[in-house]
Parts: structure tokens; sequence; C-alpha cells
């Protein structure tokens, strides 16, 4: 403990302490768990929970609507088959990945200011996978079918084509979603033993009580529990890369002008947890000033999740840059047609407004004056959150338009159904993070204790 | 009374009369027809006289008995005889279809056609090899007869006042009139024809002429222009038709004359023409052509040199060209007709100049003076005496006035529908409700059928006999494919009950005329579907010396002047219920459900006009609204417009959008006029079009050159077009069967869409209608991309077939997850329908865009609601569900037909055996199909040519299907042409 | 009514760490300890074994590697060749990638499955909870249990022990 004490001390400059004041374990646990177990929740949060649930019932109907009418009520067509049924699906997929990265390589690292942050963060990731694992379904002309991506015996005695990108995908992001699961349980389990302790009802006590699977705290518990906790985070920062890569790869693999790029992968990565950061502030700024928590989930939280967003942001600036260049160095005339297109053709708007929300917007987190502005910092997420669905949007939409016959060249018009099952999923997004937020901690109690003991806190 | 004169029973008039009919409600209908009372005169001699006008129980008694046993007959009606084109009828098998021969009809000539026929269902439509007017090809219009036959939507039954009613009393109201015109001479009887070859009907109608010495015979075909017929009549002293021989021709001017689009000789000279340029190593030779047109049309887009004037402006520049060729001083005005005169002079004989058929009766004048001149006539150009000839008492306008004059109070009108058709400033419909008597007889319940006392629905041409002329006289015999669908009658049934013949069976009509031919021969020529050497004899003619003066001046810059042409698939708007045809893209603009108003760039630029933009049209006090359309090569201050839309009848036409452009056309002005104002209104309207950008950026797609070019270097589509890749990571397949590919002639391709709409009847490609054509949502699966090169207001424009390439390494494969498309043995890319579950990966993966995918259920899966028109469908094409993606297959249906036929005869397939259908529709034999394996096929000789090469090769898909360049013979006298040397894209 | 053992509750940490070292020294063995987080090295002095879970991992992830991709070979080589876009049948790049996700989800799924099976989880029953002093949760405190079954194990003896080894109570846990 003294080496993870001293990095600390390192890492953490005194006037931003990863914990503010003193508390003993009782008062930790007794303060977090208050939140689910007495459900005194702010009127606040129910007003935001049911603005929410209407979008539930929007995205509902979306996609009712969708399945029984076709997937032509979206704006798409030949050439652009592709819209933002894919867009959606990659902008979730990078959201998630912010969660990951903090529960599994701050852990690695042992950042100790993870503690606090990396429960809802891993929350945030299994939402933000499940939204995201929708898209490729609604995305089908047959939905209803889309099991046939799987090695199943089926009427048609045939397999998957593994040397779809599709298919790695199917793999990566049903391994992901399970994996993040599982990690996710995992870090749960001491917590649930706490509120299982802790329940007054029976319900509460039976409900929790199943869930902890027993835990009692064991050592022995604690020693095997923590081994493979870490071997899970080594596990899940591959897979993390891996399955951005692979979406990348959907686009990467294509010979269409302004797919056909090797920097994808990386630079998918890159935004991915441009993206993801931008959405943990988004949830954790409110969550924190709502819940009175700021002792808990700190400044130092959000100044470090603002620096990492200008490290992943400048390196998204830096794969712009180098599609650009290559698509000129490449010399081949489509892909500089299509780059020129994305600049002034009729899709122009949206690739500067991008760049707007990625690049420059960005460059303010420089100040650390904006990094402390939680109100600021909070929009700045907002419009990196906008930007980077629009970078996905124009990647997808893009090359299509512009490909290699001119005589096939056409854009896409949205329509009404393509906003409706965006905003529909981020609404159930958030309802989702509401209802954890209501039955399970959102704070590691166990990890923060100890954060708390090593620290000197234990009374 | 000769009605009653014949004394036989009229069966199958009362069979007609019962048809359908519960034998209650009939009996009383049956009573009392004039038919019914000859029938018992035949039948009860005895009751005959004793057949009281009220009835009593008894009488009623056995009227019920007999009209009982009546309705009983319409059962038994037995089949009639039609004579298979391969097969006798009687070996029908099912699945294997049968092919019968017959014409179909174009403007009242005759293009020979093979029906393609699936247990007695018309599906296909394929020329007739033996036709001189088809030579084995069809036009887009042709393929669309099956949709047609079975349209829901036409007429079902004879309608009085607009109630259903019997055929047997609209034949009793016909005795009546009969017996009436007899006795009068047919005093105050009109007939209302359309153009027609037909020898049956001439005969039919000079027989009632004959029988009614006064009845009048009226010709309204909007379509038509007489302008030819009266320079010949002028010239040579009597109407002639002139016959165009292209592939004698060397050098060929087009006075505004769309021969390549327009007219029924079209696809025989289409045919011609492409023959005299196929150009395959430095020593051959092609003719060339100079078109000077008054708006763009795919003959133009041939040419080597084109030019845009205002119509009005065709004469002068003949008469400039006419002046040059006949003067000493070759120095003609504007320059490049100087060099033009030389290139006539020069091919003396083998040169041809071809007028217009809509333009001035002098600019056919100076065309056959030309010709004349030249010594072109008798060679390039031959004169017969016009198929369509029928001495008519003049044309609608005249039957309006003999109305107005009271000569005329019964009027019946013989297919054509003048409500909708007639020039703006003959008032018909006044003309008509004076009228005692107006019959109608037509597919459809038109405008005119509403107005009509009687409307009696015709038989389909797949459903009834006939007879008809091609464009150089030769004569078919039309036979049915299926018994009426719906009743109708055909028009010489009309013709014989007008003449009293009530009864008149269809094929007895008909072989009446021919009665000539004994049964083997005429069994022959139902067999062939051409009568043989029925063709005319090209006659010989004396120019005369004077020709004649230009009535019309050019009018100066300035006023507008208005063009219009038929709208190439629709016509005058009579096959504007055809889902087909409105959805096929007009050749040039590549527009779908609706037209616009064409103008020039320069034109929109001066009146800053955008595409789309709502315009307001008048002239002579009448006006329309329409949007323009921007067209390069249009002339400026000339505005096009087309005829055959702006239906308000039929659910198909009027989902159309678009404007009825014979608001705006009168009877002086034909085909062009000036004095037209043009107001900008505000606002747009929606102009659905399949291509929405028109240049090649510079890329090598259509790569072209010079014949002098080509001769220097055949191997020009290599020059400056990126290199194509060697080898592969991959190692090759090998194909040891037949490896099937396609090679696309781009010099011999017209652009005419014959292709695209033989796609469409062969592989059930379903119609998706306006919104979801404005969507980008259409689903041909061949398409022909149509690119301008070259300075905007005087474009080279380019037409490129693409179908599917079936890339030997296709990128559309590799990524789709399911393996619902993969490759066949013998190198096909084939679509699982069952297998997608509609990822949309392969088209997005697709460098062609050649595939197309069911964004919602495009085609009616239930019997009940699909209709008839599912008749239609080609049982061996599967039907595509929604939410699959789908794309062209080589027409694998034909390739399997032929290999089972193949491996039952225990042999390979023969070169040349499966022929696709885009190929087997094309007028000018540009698209080859065969085995790439077989040493010598056609299609391996095709790719071994020069000037083959594979679109976007660079990125080593490694298509079947390859490109011939294009190759142009441009006057090198002439300049402005010569960037196109070699120049690729 | 037997006996389970006796517990001892700590205040903090490291106190409960000196105890365990101490009670070992005297030779006890069957000893467990709880704490509310992991304390670190609690577990060696208590005398554990080195874990074979890292093992198990690996070769979950091996196996789901080796299996997946054994099946993609059989699938295309074997039960249904076909010739897709020109490309090899054995397309071994693309079928590594999903090989390494399904090596991931094997190793994931060992890795959780073995951890619950060697702790013995799900346990819905452990005599800890019967004794008053022992929460897992609300106390906060750091406890040492010493099992009756302990050969060294005396009533009144180990009692004294543990209260001088500072333990704030002591109590007496039944089965």
């Amino acid at each position: 403990m003294a080496d993870a004490a001293g990095i600390r001390a390192k890492k953490a400059p005194p006037r931003l302490p990863v914990l503010r004041g003193r508390h003993d374990f009782p008062e930790i646990s007794g303060r977090i768990s208050a939140v689910v177990l007495d459900g005194k929740l702010p009127r606040l949060f129910w007003v935001a929970f049911f603005v929410c649930f209407a979008f539930v019932l929007l995205f509902l109907y979306s996609i009712t609507y969708l399945i029984s009418v076709g997937i032509g009520a979206i704006g798409i067509d030949i050439p652009v088959v592709w819209g933002t049924m894919i867009s959606n699906f990659v902008w979730w997929i990078g959201i998630g990945h912010a969660g990951t990265l903090i529960s599994a390589v701050l852990l690695l690292l042992r950042q100790p200011w993870r503690a606090s942050i990396n429960r809802f963060a891993e929350a945030m990731t299994l939402f933000a996978v499940a939204m995201a694992g929708l898209y490729p379904i609604l995305h089908l002309g047959r939905p209803w079918f889309f099991y046939w991506l799987l090695p199943l015996p089926n009427t048609h005695m045939h397999w998957p084509q593994w040397r779809s990108p599709l298919v790695w995908d199917f793999a990566a992001i049903s391994t992901y979603a399970t994996v993040s699961l599982l990690f996710w349980y995992m870090g749960l389990l001491p917590d649930l033993g706490v509120l299982r302790d802790r329940a007054k009802s029976r319900f509460a006590q039976l409900f929790y009580g199943i869930l902890a699977l027993g835990w009692c705290g064991s050592a022995f518990h604690w020693a095997r529990y923590q081994t493979v906790y870490f071997l899970m985070a080594a596990l899940a920062t591959p897979l993390v890369v891996s399955v951005h890569s692979i979406v990348a790869l959907d686009f990467t693999f294509a010979i269409t002008p302004g797919y056909h790029s090797t920097i994808f992968p990386p630079y998918f990565v890159a935004g991915a947890l441009f993206s993801g950061f931008a959405m943990v502030l988004t949830i954790a700024i409110p969550l924190r000033w709502a819940f009175a928590v700021e002792d808990l989930i700190t400044l130092r939280h959000m100044d470090n999740a603002a620096k990492l967003m200008i490290a992943a942001g400048m390196i998204v600036a830096y794969g712009y840059t180098s599609e650009a260049f290559f698509a000129w160095y490449s010399g081949q005339p489509y892909e500089r047609a299509m780059m020129a297109e994305r600049a002034v053709g009729p899709y122009a708007p949206l690739f500067w407004t991008m760049l707007l929300c990625n690049c420059v917007v960005l460059q303010l987190l420089w100040l650390r004056r904006v990094r402390l502005n939680m109100p600021l910092l909070f929009s700045i997420a907002l419009v990196i959150n906008i930007g980077m669905w629009l970078e996905r949007y124009v990647i997808v939409v893009t090359g299509p338009s512009r490909d290699y016959l001119p005589s096939s060249w056409g854009e896409q018009s949205l329509t009404w159904l393509d906003f409706g099952i965006l905003f529909g999923s981020i609404g159930t997004f958030f309802a989702l993070v509401f209802l954890f937020i209501r039955i399970l901690p959102a704070i590691t109690i166990f990890e923060v204790e100890e954060l708390a003991e090593e620290k000197g806190g234990a009374a | 009374m000769s009605a009653i004169a014949d004394r036989q029973p009229d069966l199958a008039a009362l069979r007609l009369a019962a048809a359908g009919r519960e034998p209650w409600r009939g009996l009383d209908e049956l009573a009392d027809t004039a038919e019914f009372r000859r029938f018992v005169e035949a039948e009860f001699p005895a009751t005959a006289e004793r057949l009281p006008l009220s009835l009593d129980r008894r009488t009623l008694l056995k009227l019920m008995g007999a009209s009982l046993s009546l309705a009983g007959l319409t059962a038994c009606s037995e089949a009639e005889r039609i004579v298979p084109y391969v097969h006798q009828p009687e070996n029908i098998i099912p699945g294997k279809p049968l092919y019968y021969a017959t014409a179909l009809a174009s403007d009242g000539y005759g293009i020979g056609a093979v029906v393609e026929s699936h247990e007695g269902r018309p599906t296909k439509i394929e020329g007739n090899p033996d036709h001189p007017a088809s030579r084995g090809a069809t036009d887009a219009v042709m393929q669309a007869a099956v949709l047609s036959l079975f349209d829901p939507e036409r007429s079902r039954a004879p309608l009085k006042q607009g109630e259903p009613a019997s055929y047997g009393d609209f034949l009793k109201e016909i005795a009546g009139l009969a017996g009436g015109s007899i006795a009068s001479g047919g005093q105050g009887l009109a007939l209302l024809v359309e153009a027609t070859t037909s020898p049956t009907a001439k005969a039919q109608i000079n027989a009632l002429k004959a029988r009614y010495p006064r009845l009048r015979v009226f010709r309204h075909d909007p379509l038509a222009a007489g302008s030819g017929e009266q320079a010949t009549a002028k010239l040579f002293g009597r109407a002639l038709a002139p016959i165009y021989h292209f592939d004698r021709a060397d050098v060929i001017v087009s006075l505004d004359a769309d021969f390549l689009g327009d007219g029924p000789g079209r696809l025989a000279y289409a045919r011609q023409f492409a023959d005299r340029r196929r150009v395959r190593k430095a020593t051959d030779t092609m003719s060339r052509l100079y078109v000077i047109e008054s708006t763009p049309t795919i003959t133009g887009a041939a040419a080597d040199h084109r030019r845009a004037v205002r119509p009005s402006a065709v004469e002068s520049i003949a008469a400039a060209i006419k002046a040059a060729l006949e003067g000493d001083n070759h120095e003609a005005e504007p320059a490049w007709a100087s060099a033009l005169v030389e290139d006539l002079r020069g091919a003396g004989r083998n040169a041809l100049v071809v007028p217009g058929a809509h333009q001035t009766e002098f600019v056919h004048a100076l065309a056959f003076a030309m010709n004349a001149r030249l010594d072109a006539i008798g060679n390039t150009l031959e004169f017969i005496e016009p198929p369509d000839a029928l001495g008519t008492d003049g044309d609608l306008a005249s039957l309006c006035q003999a109305i107005a004059g009271r000569l005329v109070d019964t009027v019946v009108v013989l297919g054509s529908n003048p409500l909708h058709t007639a020039p703006s400033d003959i008032d018909v419909r006044k003309a008509f409700s004076d009228l005692k008597l107006l019959v109608h007889w037509g597919l459809y319940r038109d405008e005119t059928a509403f107005l009509a006392r009687w409307h009696i629905p015709a038989a389909h041409e797949l459903e009834g006999w006939s007879d008809i002329r091609a464009y150089d006289g030769t004569a078919s015999i039309v036979q049915p494919l299926v018994e009426p669908l719906f009743g109708g009658k055909s028009l010489h049934q009309l013709l014989a009950a007008l003449g009293g013949e009530f009864n008149a069976d269809m094929q007895a009509l008909v072989r009446r005329t021919w009665a000539a031919m004994d049964e083997p021969a005429w069994r022959k020529a139902l067999r062939d579907g051409v009568v043989p050497n029925s063709t005319a004899r090209p006659v010989a003619v004396g120019m005369a010396a004077d020709i004649g003066a230009g009535a019309r001046r050019v009018s100066a810059d300035g006023p507008l002047e208005v063009r219009f042409v038929a709208d190439p698939w629709l016509r005058d708007g009579r096959y504007a219920n055809s889902s087909w045809l409105q959805e096929l893209p007009r050749p040039l603009s590549k527009l779908v459900w609706g037209n616009v108003a064409l103008i020039s760039p320069a034109t929109a630029q001066r009146l800053g006009l955008g595409n789309g933009r709502v315009v307001n049209l008048a002239r002579n006090g009448r006006d329309l609204d329409a949007p323009v359309w921007i067209t390069p090569g249009q002339p400026d201050n000339t505005v096009t417009l087309s005829l055959g839309f702006g239906r308000k009848i039929g659910s198909v036409a009027t989902m159309a959008e678009g404007y009825d452009a014979f608001a705006l056309r009168t009877a002086d002005a034909a085909w062009f006029a000036d004095g037209l104002v043009l107001t900008v209104r505000d606002g747009s309207a929606r102009v659905a079009t399949t291509q929405h950008h028109q240049a090649m950026e510079g890329r090598a797609i259509i790569r072209h050159a010079t014949l002098d070019a080509f001769r220097h270097d055949p191997h020009f589509v290599r020059d400056g077009a990126p290199t194509e890749p060697t080898e592969s990571l991959y190692p090759d397949w090998s194909y040891d069967q037949e490896a099937w590919g396609m090679a696309i002639d781009q010099s011999a391709c017209i652009g005419c869409m014959a292709c695209v709409s033989a796609c469409q009847a062969e592989n059930n490609i379903a119609t998706v209608g306006p919104d979801e054509a404005a969507r980008g949502h259409e689903m041909h699966w061949l398409r022909i991309d149509r690119y301008y090169a070259g300075a905007i207001d005087d474009p080279d424009i380019f037409f490129q077939p693409v179908p599917c390439m079936h890339c030997e390494k296709a990128p559309c494969e590799v990524v789709c997850p399911v393996n619902a498309t993969t490759h066949t043995h013998d190198g096909l890319n084939a679509q699982v329908y069952n297998r997608c579950i509609g990822t949309r990966y392969c088209s997005q993966n697709c460098p062609y865009k050649v595939r197309r995918f069911n964004f919602f259920g495009y085609q009616e899966f239930d019997k009940q609601s699909a209709g008839p028109q599912q008749a239609a469908r080609n049982p061996d094409v599967t039907v595509r569900s929604r939410g699959v993606m789908e794309k062209c297959t080589y027409c694998v249906q034909r390739i399997s037909e032929k290999r089972i036929r193949a491996q039952i005869e225990n042999r390979e397939i023969a070169d040349g055996e499966v022929v696709t259908a885009c190929q087997q529709a094309c007028p000018t034999q540009a698209i080859v199909f065969g085995d790439l394996n077989k040493k010598g096929s056609g299609v391996a000789r095709e790719k071994a040519a020069p000037h083959n090469y594979a679109l976007l090769e660079e990125l080593n898909t490694r298509p079947r299907t390859t490109y011939l360049g294009k190759i142009t013979n441009p006057n090198d006298r002439i300049a402005g042409k010569s960037r196109a040397e070699a120049a690729n894209g | 009514m037997s006996l389970y053992g006796i517990i001892a509750a700590f205040a903090d940490p490291d106190a409960l760490t000196q105890a365990v070292s101490a009670m070992r020294d005297k030779g006890y063995r069957r000893m467990d300890a709880f704490s509310p987080f992991e304390v670190r090295g609690l577990a060696d002095s208590l005398g554990m074994r080195k874990t074979r879970l890292p093992r198990a991992v690996l070769s979950g992830g091996a196996a789901g590697a080796v299996l997946v991709y054994a099946l993609i070979l059989y699938s295309v080589e074997i039960d249904y060749p076909l010739n897709v876009g020109g490309r090899p049948l054995h397309s071994w790049t693309p079928f590594l990638v999903i090989a390494f996700e399904a090596g991931i989800l094997g190793a994931a799924l060992a890795g959780f499955f073995g951890m619950l099976w060697a702790n013995g989880l799900p346990q819905y029953y452990h005599p800890v909870f019967n004794a008053a002093t022992f929460t897992y949760a609300r106390g906060g405190k750091f406890y040492l249990l010493v099992e009756a079954a302990d050969p060294k194990y005396r009533k009144g003896v180990t009692k004294r022990q543990l209260t001088r080894l500072g333990a704030e109570t002591v109590e007496e846990v039944e089965a």
C-alpha cells in the first residue's frame, strides 16, 4: 500500500485531493448506501427520470414503426445505404469505452482517483454498449434474422461469412458486453454485501443478499478476488482497444473512398475515449452536485478527466489531419475528390461544425480555470458529444455519397425516424443510468474506504 | 334488312350478351335484343312471329328456360386457334414457355415480336429476327405491352352513358343505326380513326364507304406529321414514304431527324446505323453522322458533329447547305457547313440527308432535293407507297367543322382519345356534346369515353386478331396470345358490326383479307410473323425541278420558341398508366414520373432559372405551368415540352407529376412555334431524376477517341488511364466449366433504354412510384449512365450501360456477413435472396453501385391485392421481399434453362445459346454475352479487341463485364472536336 | 448448538495483521480474517496457498481461441467450401480477429467463475454472521476468527490471547 500511497502523493497535488475531508468507514458506506436504501432522492431526480422515460417511449414507438414499415423509413438510399444507424452505433460504442478505460486501465496503473468514479463509469459502459448493440440489428433490412450472424445450424445449412467485418463486430460487441458485465458485477460484489447488511426491509435484504452471493469479506476471498479483478482488467484493456479497432475496420475494410484508410483503428480508439470522457463528465458533474458527493467525486477527478479529454482530442485532431493528408498523398483521384467534397460539398456544414466542436472548442481545456469551472466543463463535454456524433455521421455518409462513378453520386435526407431513434436511445440510456443510481451504489464503497484508510482517515 | 337477312343463329353475340350474367337478371335483357329475336326466329321459327313484346307467364317461363341454357353457353366457348412459333400448342409442358410470333403496333406501324407465354400467360416480349422492323430487337414501349395487357384499370365492360351495359344492347343500337344509314347512305355518320396500316381495317373501311356512300372518315393522330407526305406529293406527284438505308451511307446529315429514337423504322435504322460504324481493327471504316437538331435526342448524342439550332432555323440552314451543295463555291455559312458539304460531295451516292418528320414541308423538299442531287435516291434513300395511306376526309379539325355544320351527328371514335390529345384551339368537347350519338372504342375509359354515349372496351393487341404493316410495308399477322381478358372487341369486329355483321369472328375477319393465302401459307405466315414478299417495292421517282420555297422565315433571337416532342415512352399519353414506362428514365434527362420544360443553360442563366423552378409558359392566350430543366445541348431560347403527361385518369397516370403539353399545342403549330411567353413563378416543383451528377470528373469512365486516333493507337483506352494491377494478393480461382462474361460496345450503344425495360420485364423488377424514385430508391438492375463532356452549350453526350460487373474479386461478397452473395462455379456473382438479411454492406462496398435494395415491400405477395398484373411476372425469377438486396444476375434463369437443355442433350452449351434480356432487346447489338472459356466465342472475340477495357480496373475487382471504348468519326476540318482525341473521360 | 469458533474485532487493519501473525506464531492454523476491503498481505500471513486462478484464466483464453478457430476452419474447409469474392478458403487473417475475441471471452469467463468456485461462492450461510459483534458493513471493524476445530484451540486461553493482542471485543460464534 505504501507504493500506491507514494504514487498518489506524486499524482495528486495537495490542492486537489482525491478525497476531501476525513471519513470513517461507517460514514462512507452509510452515505453511499443511503442513496440506495433510504431512496431519499431529490425531486429533480424523478423529474429527470420521467423526462427520460418519455424518450424511452419515443424509442419504443420508433423501433416498432421501423420494424413494421421497413428500413426505408430512415433517410437511406442508393448510394448512401448506411446512415444514422451506423453512426449511432459507433458513437455509443465509443462512449462505452471510457468506462472500461477508467475501471480497467486506471486500475492497472493503480490510479487511486478512479475509485469513486469507476462504478458509474462501468455502468455507463454497460448501458452504452446495450444501446450500441441495438443499432446493428435495427439497421438490418430483415432485423428478425440477425441471429444468422451466429454459427448456428439454420435452414440454409450455411455458416456466417467469417471474412466480413460485421461478423467480427458481432463477436467483438458480444464479448465486450459480456466482459463488461462480469467486470462490473464483480466490482459490485463487496458493495452488495454492504447493502445486504445495511438493508432494513426484508425485500432489500433478500434482493441484495442473493446478489451478494454470500460475500463476507474473508481475507482468502479478498485475495483471490483481487487477483482475478486485476486479471480481468488486464483482459479488458486489449479488448477495449480491439473492439473499437474492429468497428473501425467496418470502414477500413471497404474500398469506398473515405472508408478505405488504415489510420482508422487507432484514430477511432482515440475518438472513443474522447467521446467517452465527454460522457463521463456529462454524467458525473450533475451527479456529484445533485447528491452532494463533491467530497468523494472531487475536482481532481473532473480535472483529470478533462486532461484525458485533451489528450484523446488532440489525437483525434491529428487523425483528421492525417486522413486529409493521406487522401492527398495517395494521389488517388477518388480519395482526393471525396475529401474535397467533404469540405465544400453538401455535407460541408456538418464537417466544419464537427471540426469546431472537436478541435476548436477543445482547446479551452488547456486552461485550468476552465477545467475547474463545472458549468463550463459540462457544456464543453456536451459540445464534444455532439461533435463526435457528427464525426461518425460525416464519415459514414460522405464516402458513399461521392464514390467512384459520378453517375451514382447522391445524398441522403434524414427523416423524423432517424432522430426519433437517436434521441430515443439517448433517453433510454439516461433512464437506465437513473435506475442504476437508484438501486445500486454509484460509488464503490470498499475502494473509497480503502482510499480513506490509506489516507489514514480511519477513526 | 341485312342485319336480319343473315339467318344463322348468332350464338357468339348471344354468348357475349349472356356473358357473366346470372340468368335471372339476364332474362329480360336477353329477351328483347335484336339477336335474341333473330335467335328465336332461327331456333324456333314457329314461335318467332308469336313472340310478343309484353311477355305472358308461359312465354316468360319459356324464355327463362332459353336464357338459362344460353347462360350455360358462356361456359363452352371454344378457344381461338393460334399457332405457336416453334411448338404446337397441344404439347404445352408446364414450366416450359411457348413462343408466338405477332407484331405490336407503334404509331400504327408494326414491329415484329415474339411473345413468351407461360401456360397461356404472355410474360415477355422479344423481337422477331425475321421481321424487318425488329430484326430481333425491341424497344422500351414494346416491353411494357405485357404490363398494359394485365392492367386492372383497362375498361372491363361496355358502358352506356357510363353505366355497364351489354354488348348486345350496343349491337342492337348499331343495328338500328346501320339500318338507318343504309337508307340515308351513311348521312351524318363519321368515323374517327387513328393512323393504321392494317390491310383488314382499310378493306373494312372501304367496304363501309361503299356501303354508306355518305360516310365520312376522319383521321386523328396527334403524333403524325403530314409534311413528308405533302412534300413528296408536291415533288413526285404522289404521296410517298421514304425508306433509308443507313448501312449504305458513308455520310449522314440529319435535319432535326431523330431516326434512332423515333419513327416506325427506328429499330431497323439503329441496327443499320450501328452495323456501319462497328470498328474492331485499324482497317475498319465507319460512317459519319452530322445532326442539326432543335432539341437533344439520342440521334444527336450518337452524332459525330451535332449542332443545336432553334427549330425554325433548321429550314434556313438546310437551304444554305443545299445552296452550297449546288453552287460552285463550297463556302457555305456557317463555316462548319462548308466542311459538311465537302463530305457530302465526297460521299456522293453514299451520302444521305434525312429530314425530321415534324419539320416543315420545305425542309423535306430540300432534303430530298439534296439526296437527288447526290444521286443517293435509289441507294441510301428509296420511296415506297405509304403503308398507312388511307383516303380520309380530313383530320380532327375538319371533323369538328363538319359537326358544327350539322353534316355529322354520329361519330364512332376508334382508338384515339381526342378529348385529351386534340390541339388546344379545337374544342372537341363542345363539338362532341352536340352529337346525336358518340361511340368510343378504346382500351381505357378515358376522357373521350366519359363523354361518349357508348364506350366499347378494345381488345389489347395481345388479345385480338389483326394484321399490320411495318415501316417498309412488310405485313404481319397479329395473333392473340390470350382470349380477351375483359371481353374486349377488336377494331375489326367493331367495323364489321357497323357493316351489319354482328357476330363477326375476329380471326375470320382477318383471314378474309388474306384469302389469297392457302392454309399452309397462312400457318407459315403466322409462324414466321411476316407475310412473305409483302414488302413494298420501291417506286422510281422523278424529281421536280421546282421544290417550292420556305413558308416560314427564321424568327430572330428574342421571343422564345416552343418545341413539342412526344414523351419517348408515354407517346401521346396512351401508355401513361404503365408504371414500367413512367419509371423508366428518359434517355437524356434521366427523369422519371413527370415531364419538364427543357431550356438551355444560357437561357436559364439569362432568365435566372434553376432546375425545378416553376415557370408559366403562355402562347396565344393559353398557358401552363411547368418546372424547367436545364439541358446541355438544348438550343438557346427554345423550350421543349413533352406530350403524354398531365393525365387526369388512371391511378398510375395520375400519380405522376407533370403538365399536359396539349394545352399549349395548336393545330397550325403542332410541333414547334414561336411567340412563347415565359414568366417565372415563385417556388419550384419536385423533379425526380435517377442521375444527379452529369460530368465524369476527369475519370477514365467512358474512354473514347476519334477513328484517326484509334487507327494510330488502337490501345487508346490505356492512354492516361490508371494502369491495371497485374496481380492479386490472392491465388486465382479456376473456372473449369463456363466463365460467363459480357462485353458492351459503347460505340454502338445509342442509349435507347430498351435493355433497361427488357431487364425489368425479364427479372420482375419492382416499380417504386414517384416518391420513392425521388428518394433514390429506384430498383432497375441495369442503368444507362449519361455523361456530358466539353462545352456545356454544345456537349459531347455519352451513354454507358452499367449492369453488375460480376467481379471475380467481388468486393461485395467479402463483406457480406451471411454468405448471401457468393460466387458460382461459372463465375457469376450470385445473390441469394432468402439468405440476405439486409446489412447493405455489399452495396456500400460496390464501386459501381449496381446493387438495389428493397427499402420497403415493393412487391405485392398477397394474391388478392396483387391483382391481374402479377400474371405478367416471369415465373422463372424470384419475386424479392422487403429488406433484401438484389442486382443483375446475368439472367441466371436463362443460363440454367440452357444448361439443363444442354445436359439433357449431353452437349456443351453452344456459343450464343444463352442470350441475356438486355442483349436480346438491344437494337444495335451493343451487348455481347457468352462463355469466356470457349475459344472464339463472340464475347471472347469482343474482349480481344484492342479498345476493350474494364470499368475502374485499377481497383483490381476483375470485372467479367467489360467495355469497348467509344470511337467517333468527326471531320477534322471542323474545329472543336480535336479535344476528343483520345481524351479519356 | 455447537461452537464454531471465537471472533475478535480490531480497530484497524494494522492491528489485525499483527494479531494474525502473532496467532500464527502461537501455532494457530484454522483462522480467518474479515475486512470491509482487502488488507494486503493478510491472506499470506494467514498461510494461504498461492492461487492457481491465473493459470485458469490463461487456459480459458487459449481454449476459447483455439475452439473458435477450429470451428471456422471446419466450416470453410470441410463443411461448406465456397468461393467468396475470390478469396482463399483459409483466409487466416480475418479468422484471427474472431479467434482473438473468443480468447478474451474464454479468459474472462474462466476468471470470473474460477474465482467464484475457489471462494466457494455463492454461499448463503456462514457461521460468522451469527456473531453479534460481526458486521461486514456497518461497524467498519476488522475481525479475526479462530475456529474451534483448530487443534490449539482452548476456550479461555485463546480468548485471553486475543484480548491481549488488542481485540476490542471477543465473542464466541455458534456454528
